[in-house]
């Protein structure tokens, strides 16, 4: 799964992570150190199952934490408008 | 940078001329127009922002963090300044970037380069003390004459408390007061949306003269255009005023940025075109950065070459150049 960041979404690092502001609701969200480093792997369009490699690899935790986190973070960031599911496009007649 | 400030989605000829424009032209010219994070907005949602240079980009976004981050300094910073405005009972106006996020426009759409305050001169230098002793500020040393010196604290934006809105009185010092409204919340007030308006307008011609017309202050009258100002004070205000056609100028080319503007000056945008190509012509051949400081000022009176504008180099003999070069964002 791909993942695209909202044009409405805008992300500043603060001293204890980061906020992410969404520029038409005017809502605001902060993230922890590990919702930070999960937004920069979005930024850098890592899909679902990067980031979750690249979380247990920098946090060295067990795959199945690590996929429940990012899923939950990545929902939360849909249902709010800041990232957009890419739909795979398949070829024709498959 | 106008185009797709404007929504426009720039030719291809004309994106690879942009984009292909050295790294050092690039931060001049943002240096002078003083949009970067406009431009960082606007690109979002441009179909050539795949195309805009990795240096550029870089720049853009950290100017849009910083924004962010100032952003939300602000309401408590206004907050506690705010408990000392109570106290001392003095009559206190939030102005321009600040009394607009707090009103409501979009946290870190602009950069913030100050938090500035309008005060009665009795009220001003026991504010500027009162901040100082209480909130733990420090003042600069020394003040243009129209507000009281800077007030800095690590990890917050300065303020400057304003006396007046400009180096010369204008009917807009008595005029912002007229329709200021209450804060809700904090106990400064605001100026209505006409005020603020106006402000913007004066701004860009009056104190910004050395970089007049540049992006920043189109943007703002453009984006302080809403249904809630008074199109005929603002167009009687225009028309009777000492600086009349660079302030037309201006409103004239926000137009460009906000088609409910009406149509004051049908030349305005060329007028701003001219200026900024001859900053720029300036910017990419002068090395020195003092020089093209002082080259950019003269380029922008030459090519605006309004009347009263020509009679600037003899202001500048009077109040000397390095007043100027202060208005000037730096280009080092």
């Amino acid at each position: 799964m791909n993942y695209t960041i909202s044009p409405d979404a805008a992300f500043a690092a603060v001293d204890d992570g980061a906020v992410v502001l969404h520029m038409g609701t005017k809502r605001y969200y902060s993230l922890n150190e590990t919702g930070m480093f999960i937004w920069r792997r979005l930024e850098d369009g890592f899909t679902h199952a990067d980031i979750v490699a690249r979380v247990v690899e920098e946090y060295d935790v067990a795959i199945a934490e690590a996929e429940a986190a990012v899923a939950r973070l990545l929902d939360e960031l849909v249902q709010e408008t800041l990232i957009q599911l890419v739909e795979p496009t398949r070829a024709i007649g498959e | 940078m106008s185009a797709v400030l404007a929504g426009e989605s720039p030719g291809a000829l004309l994106t690879a001329r942009a984009f292909g424009a050295p790294d050092e032209l690039w931060r001049r010219a943002l240096a002078i127009e003083g949009c970067a994070v406009q431009l960082e907005r606007a690109l979002r949602r441009s179909p050539i922002s795949d195309f805009v240079p990795s240096r550029l980009r870089e720049w853009l976004s950290d100017a849009a963090a910083r924004a962010i981050r100032d952003a939300l300094a602000v309401p408590g910073q206004v907050a506690e300044l705010a408990e000392i405005v109570r106290e001392s009972g003095a009559r206190v106006l939030l102005l321009k970037g600040a009394a607009r996020l707090l009103s409501g426009e979009v946290p870190g759409g602009r950069s913030l380069a100050d938090i500035d305050l309008l005060v009665s001169p009795g009220d001003a230098r026991r504010l500027h003390d009162l901040m100082q002793r209480r909130l733990g500020y420090l003042s600069m040393s020394a003040a243009p004459e129209h507000h009281l010196p800077v007030l800095f604290r690590p990890g917050a934006l300065p303020v400057e408390i304003h006396v007046q809105l400009g180096p010369r009185p204008t009917d807009l010092d008595e005029r912002i007061w007229r329709d200021a409204r209450d804060g809700s919340d904090v106990a400064v007030a605001f100026p209505s949306p006409t005020g603020a308006l106006l402000h913007a307008l004066e701004h860009g011609a009056l104190i910004h003269w050395a970089v007049r017309y540049r992006l920043r202050d189109l943007l703002d009258v453009a984006q302080g255009w809403n249904a809630r100002v008074d199109t005929d004070e603002v167009v009687q205000y225009v028309r009777g005023h000492t600086q009349r056609r660079a302030l037309e100028t201006i409103l004239g080319a926000a137009r460009r940025f906000a088609d409910a503007i009406p149509v004051v000056r049908p030349s305005a945008w060329r007028t701003v075109r001219r200026v900024a190509r001859a900053r720029y012509l300036v910017v990419a051949h002068v090395r020195r950065p003092a020089l093209a400081e002082s080259l950019c000022i003269a380029a922008g009176v030459i090519a605006e070459a309004s009347p009263r504008a020509m009679l600037r180099p003899a202001e500048l003999a009077l109040f000397g150049v390095r007043q100027a070069r202060a208005d000037l964002p730096s280009l080092t």
